[in-house]
């Protein structure tokens, strides 16, 4: 069934409807939250979030653009207020981390090491995406973890496709100096 | 390892983690919840609650009026129902009565 009979027999009252729409995109959400978010708790929420302010207002979706391009807009929104609204709970997490990362450092245990050093490596590359300027970030998360092309994402971004080339080289630039420390390791 | 390596197997790994199964059935919960409450949490209008008083204080007023009417016209029948007052049963039976 097409997006536009689903959101048709939605409109019209039919909950199973909204439930087969979910079915079929609520890994594509999540995943573009986890880009956001790092954890599959937030992720989650932000999902559900994104859905129920989907059918709240499915009325109002003029199908100029695809179903899918609208959904992902929502998504990029709900995943930015809720990074903005859980800021100071994320410093907590990572002066946690800091901390966790400290006490380890005893451990000389080989695997542990290792274990370690990667988990330092993920925490860097986390917090280096999650350092991007906003429209950085949106452009290099729609492109890595959902592997939209430059003109969706011009589309979802509403901006050029010229524009999200360069959102994501900048991107591409800022990563490589900010985890420069990452290669060779 | 390259850079674009680390970066992408960490996109990789998150990419793997799967959403729960139950998060549709969980999300039309929620909207059921909402509904409900959407419904039963609406607050009447004021007007309604004006309407609803002067219906009740009008019903009290025409049950008093209608009360202090009866209440008027009404004319007593005195019904004596004093066992003393009653016709003596002795008189038919004491001797010599006649």
């Amino acid at each position: 069934m097409s997006d536009e009979q689903l959101i048709e027999k939605i409109l019209s009252g039919n909950r199973e409807a909204f439930r087969l729409l979910m079915e079929k995109y609520q890994q594509r959400v999540f995943h573009v939250a986890m880009g956001f978010v790092h954890s599959r708790q937030d992720a989650e929420d932000i999902t559900q979030e994104v859905f129920i302010r989907v059918f709240r207002s499915l009325e109002s979706f003029k199908e100029q653009s695809l179903f899918s391009t609208w959904l992902y807009r929502i998504t990029l929104n709900c995943s930015i207020n809720h990074v903005k609204k859980n800021k100071r709970r994320n410093l907590l997490m990572d002066a946690g981390d800091g901390l966790m990362n400290l006490f380890n450092r005893g451990d000389e245990e080989r695997n542990a090491h290792q274990q370690l050093e990667a988990t330092e490596k993920e925490q860097a590359i986390r917090k280096a995406i999650d350092g991007l300027p906003e429209k950085q970030r949106k452009a290099f998360i729609l492109s890595k973890y959902e592997e939209l092309t430059q003109r969706e994402i011009a589309a979802i971004m509403q901006t050029t496709e010229g524009a999200v080339e360069q959102l994501l080289v900048r991107a591409k630039k800022q990563l490589r100096k900010k985890l420069a420390h990452l290669v060779g390791n | 390892m390259k850079l674009d390596e680390h970066i992408d197997n960490f996109i990789r790994k998150e990419k793997e983690v799967q959403v729960n199964p139950y998060l549709a059935t969980r999300v039309l919960a929620k909207l059921e919840e909402q509904d409900e409450t959407a419904v039963y949490g609406k607050s009447v209008p004021i007007w309604k609650k004006a309407v609803v008083a002067a219906s009740i204080v009008l019903v009290m007023a025409a049950g008093y009026g209608l009360g202090s009417m009866v209440k008027e016209e009404k004319k007593y029948i005195t019904i004596n129902i004093n066992d003393a007052q009653l016709e003596n049963l002795n008189l038919y039976t004491v001797i010599g009565y006649e």
